[in-house]
């Protein structure tokens, strides 16, 4: 993006008010989106954090799980079946609800229990009924632990994506829109200064223009009274005179400064 | 209402049941059993209707010696190979199953069926000795007594019944102790040997009983010769 | 009167005995145990069976072996075992032998009725079955549509049926499959029981501490289970075999709600209170019961001329598998550390 980049408008007073005001506007939008963005992050790696060792603890619990049905199987034999059969519908159920960070709304999964659809009848008197139910508990406990994790996994996700429209609106905010609006008004200046200039030199070519003007009057005015005089009529100033001639011949060599 | 499902509520407890009455009954009725038969039944069947201890005297008179002897010898041998193939029976099943497992077995535990077959074999002996001692004397020139006569015969009789029922209470130990024998070696070899001198020891009961039955026969004399 | 008679026992029964001897003589060792436990994948497991009396019965199981591969091929090899000796046996004792698959049977027909009870079809459980369980006509419970159904055609001429008939099939739904498993197995247990005292001798003396132990087991799971009142006092009594050393405190027991109770009524009994105490987070009450169970059934093998052994065999080959697949599961889990918590059979 070039560094000159700027927005079309008429350079006025008006429009430059309006773009200072946009360029205050800018400002606190920056200050703003970058609060937010540092709530965000910190939110973020919170998460991150817990992630961590939801994971690290994860496979340690799958695996504890799985070798707890081992010690089910081994203690009250193939049982798949029954589980499968006994089955009608689901026990836990994952609930969703939104949390609220800094404007960003976030999954938080929430796990149900539903006492009555619980198979535990199944469990209850046969021989290893005890194996079975520890793996049950294993099992229950690696299921909340997934949610949780599948929770904070989805609050990453969303998180994440937050964080990089925030971070691309601050970027945006500094890199562009501010130095696009400073740029206008610093044209916006410098087209008003020249638009002044230019007033201030056609004055004075005005002036001077007059000035001529009255001289070549004065001149007629003489020669009319030098013919006057000639005819000896009256008497004119030397030292009148020669001011008038220097002033005139200054200005006809810096016609085209600018002062 | 559950007592109508369930009938089995009401007998609370089911104990073992108990093997020695029934056993000790079957002992006392044995007992009585002969008694009477001996007493009441065998009188009956001599024709003494009140009962006459010389009676006895007339029955036992009444069987010929040469019976005696003759049935002395059947048992003899009919005891041992009953003790025989009982014995081959019981360890020859054992010894069978398991060789299915183990067949190495197979020729070593021979020895138990060539044990039981031993006794077969004392039975055949014993049977031969037995039957030389079984003469007539024909033209009278040994003049037995009448004594001597009977008790030949008595003791022939039990002469055969005393080595018969030994073989078969061999032939059955040395049988059930081939069978320990077999299952022991299929399940650690080390074990024949010493289970074989057991079984050596039943076998050696059937030789009691032949010493016995040799030393009884020689008592009889059926000629005075 | 006869029986467990030695005279008379070996004419018909003899050679099986000395075959299952034999069959017990192959089961695996502490060696082969110590030997299983140091593989580090299942394809060594298979190798070190091969030196054993499986020998090769994995040979046609493509490499990446799993642990139900193994369990269920070990129980091919048992049940051709048992076929032999079934096929072999002679009354009494092919009523024993069938006496022993009954509760395989019991297992399988609730399976069914697990299935025919959720609606399923039956046909796809029938694959797993366990093989020891079948009987002929159970092909037919398939078709059922309902449990009376099931009752009134198949199972009323099952070889299980005489347990059926002692609970009123009517009331079926009022019961939770568990509920029904109890009471199919505490009729089973009695009418075992009363079989092997009517056999008397050897057999009932063996068979007899073993079935009054299994009913006690029975009763303290039962009661164990069912603390926190999920079932009520009286279908609890209902489930309890009426034998065993127990057989004198289930009405207490079917109150207990709590282990110091338990072991407070269990004082008079050695053996069990012994055995509540050693129980902690590591060691459950279920594995000292089934420690004791093995016990029992390797006591069955010291003594001749009694049909004990034949089903201690079958119950020690069980655990045997058993055994292998907690072996092969800690194995491919890489619960190395868990591994010796099977049960030793033989030293």
């Amino acid at each position: 993006m070039s560094s000159n980049a700027r927005l079309q408008v008429l350079p006025s007073r008006m429009s430059q008010m309006q773009m200072k005001l946009r360029l205050v506007g800018a400002k606190k939008g920056h200050s703003l989106m970058k609060k937010k963005s540092d709530a965000l992050t910190m939110r973020f790696r919170a998460i991150l954090k817990d992630i961590k060792t939801n994971k690290e603890g994860m496979s340690d619990s799958f695996r504890k799980a799985n070798f707890s049905l081992s010690d089910a199987k081994y203690n009250a034999g193939d049982i798949s079946y029954a589980v499968i059969e006994s089955a009608k519908q689901a026990a836990k159920k994952v609930r969703m609800r939104t949390d609220n960070v800094a404007g960003v709304t976030l999954p938080v999964f929430q796990q149900t229990v539903d006492e009555t659809a619980s198979a535990e009848g199944f469990t209850n008197i046969s021989r290893g009924g005890e194996q079975i139910r520890a793996c049950k508990d294993q099992f229950d406990e690696l299921l909340s632990s997934l949610v949780q994790l599948a929770s904070l996994q989805t609050s990453f996700v969303t998180l994440d994506r937050a964080i990089k429209i925030t971070n691309r609106r601050v970027n945006a905010l500094e890199r562009v829109v501010v130095p696009k609006i400073e740029n206008t008004i610093s044209y916006i200046t410098s087209e008003l200064d020249e638009l002044e200039r230019e007033d201030f030199f056609r004055l004075k070519k005005i002036r001077n223009k007059k000035m001529k003007d009255n001289l070549e009057k004065e001149k007629e005015l003489k020669q009319k009274q030098e013919e006057l005089a000639a005819k000896g009529v009256a008497k004119v100033s030397k030292g009148e005179n020669s001011l008038l001639g220097s002033y005139g011949s200054n200005v006809d060599e810096d016609e085209d400064v600018i002062v | 209402m559950e007592n109508d499902l369930l009938p089995q509520v009401l007998e609370r407890v089911r104990s073992p049941i108990d093997d020695a009455m029934p056993i000790l009954k079957s002992i006392i009725g044995a007992m009585i059993a002969v008694v009477i038969f001996l007493c009441v039944v065998l009188p009956i069947l001599a024709g003494v209707t009140a009962y006459d201890i010389d009676a006895w005297g007339d029955i036992f008179n009444g069987i010929d010696p040469y019976l005696w002897a003759g049935v002395g010898i059947g048992f003899v041998i009919g005891f041992s190979v009953i003790g025989a193939g009982w014995g081959i029976t019981v360890a020859g099943s054992s010894i069978m199953g398991a060789c299915v497992r183990a067949p190495h077995i197979k020729s070593k535990n021979l020895i138990s069926i060539i044990l039981c077959e031993a006794v077969a074999i004392y039975g055949i002996i014993m049977a031969i000795i037995l039957s030389t001692q079984y003469k007539f004397d024909k033209d009278g020139s040994g003049n037995p007594t009448q004594y001597d006569y009977a008790s030949s015969g008595y003791i022939l009789f039990t002469a055969g019944l005393t080595v018969g029922l030994g073989n078969l209470a061999c032939g059955a130990a040395v049988g059930i102790i081939g069978a320990g024998c077999a299952i022991a070696d299929a399940a650690n070899g080390a074990l024949f040997v010493k289970i074989l001198v057991i079984e050596i020891f039943a076998s050696a009961l059937g030789i009691f009983g032949i010493i016995v039955g040799i030393i009884m026969q020689s008592k009889a004399n059926f000629t005075n010769q | 009167m006869t029986h467990g008679n030695p005279l008379f026992y070996n004419i018909n029964d003899g050679g099986l005995e000395a075959q299952v001897h034999g069959y017990r003589a192959g089961l695996l060792t502490q060696h082969d145990y110590n030997n299983l436990t140091e593989c580090d994948n299942l394809d060594d497991m298979k190798m070190h069976l091969s030196s054993t009396d499986y020998s090769n019965f994995l040979q046609n199981e493509p490499s990446p072996l799993n642990s139900g591969v193994i369990t269920e091929k070990a129980t091919e090899k048992l049940v051709r075992e048992f076929n032999e000796l079934r096929f072999h046996a002679v009354e009494p004792l092919s009523t024993f032998l069938d006496f022993i698959t009954y509760e395989y049977m019991i297992g399988n027909v609730l399976k069914l009725i697990t299935a025919v009870r959720n609606g399923r079809g039956a046909l796809e459980l029938m694959y797993k079955c366990h093989p020891l369980g079948m009987f002929e006509t159970i092909g037919a419970l398939t078709a059922a549509q309902s449990i009376d159904d099931m009752y009134e055609i198949v199972l009323a001429d099952s070889p299980i049926g005489k347990f059926f008939t002692r609970t009123d099939k009517r009331d079926f739904d009022d019961h939770s499959t568990e509920e029904i498993r109890g009471m199919l197995y505490k009729n089973y247990l009695e009418t075992f029981y009363d079989f092997v005292q009517n056999l008397g001798g050897v057999t009932a003396e063996i068979m007899g501490e073993i079935l009054e132990f299994e009913a006690d087991r029975a009763v303290l799971t039962i009661t164990r289970q069912s603390f926190g009142g999920k079932t009520t006092k009286d279908r609890r009594k209902m489930l309890y075999p009426n034998f065993g050393e127990l057989a004198d405190i289930h009405d207490q027991l079917s109150d207990a709600e709590d282990d110091t109770y338990l072991a407070n009524e269990l004082k008079p009994y050695p053996l069990y209170s012994e055995m509540l105490r050693q129980v902690s987070k590591q060691v459950s009450l279920e594995s000292l019961l089934k420690k004791r169970a093995v016990e029992l059934n390797k006591n069955a093998f010291h003594q001749s001329f009694g049909y004990g052994l034949f089903y201690a065999f079958v119950k020690l080959r069980e655990q045997e598998i058993s055994n292998l697949m907690w072996i092969a599961e800690c194995i491919k889990q890489d619960q190395k550390h868990r591994v010796q918590e099977y049960i030793n059979i033989y030293e």
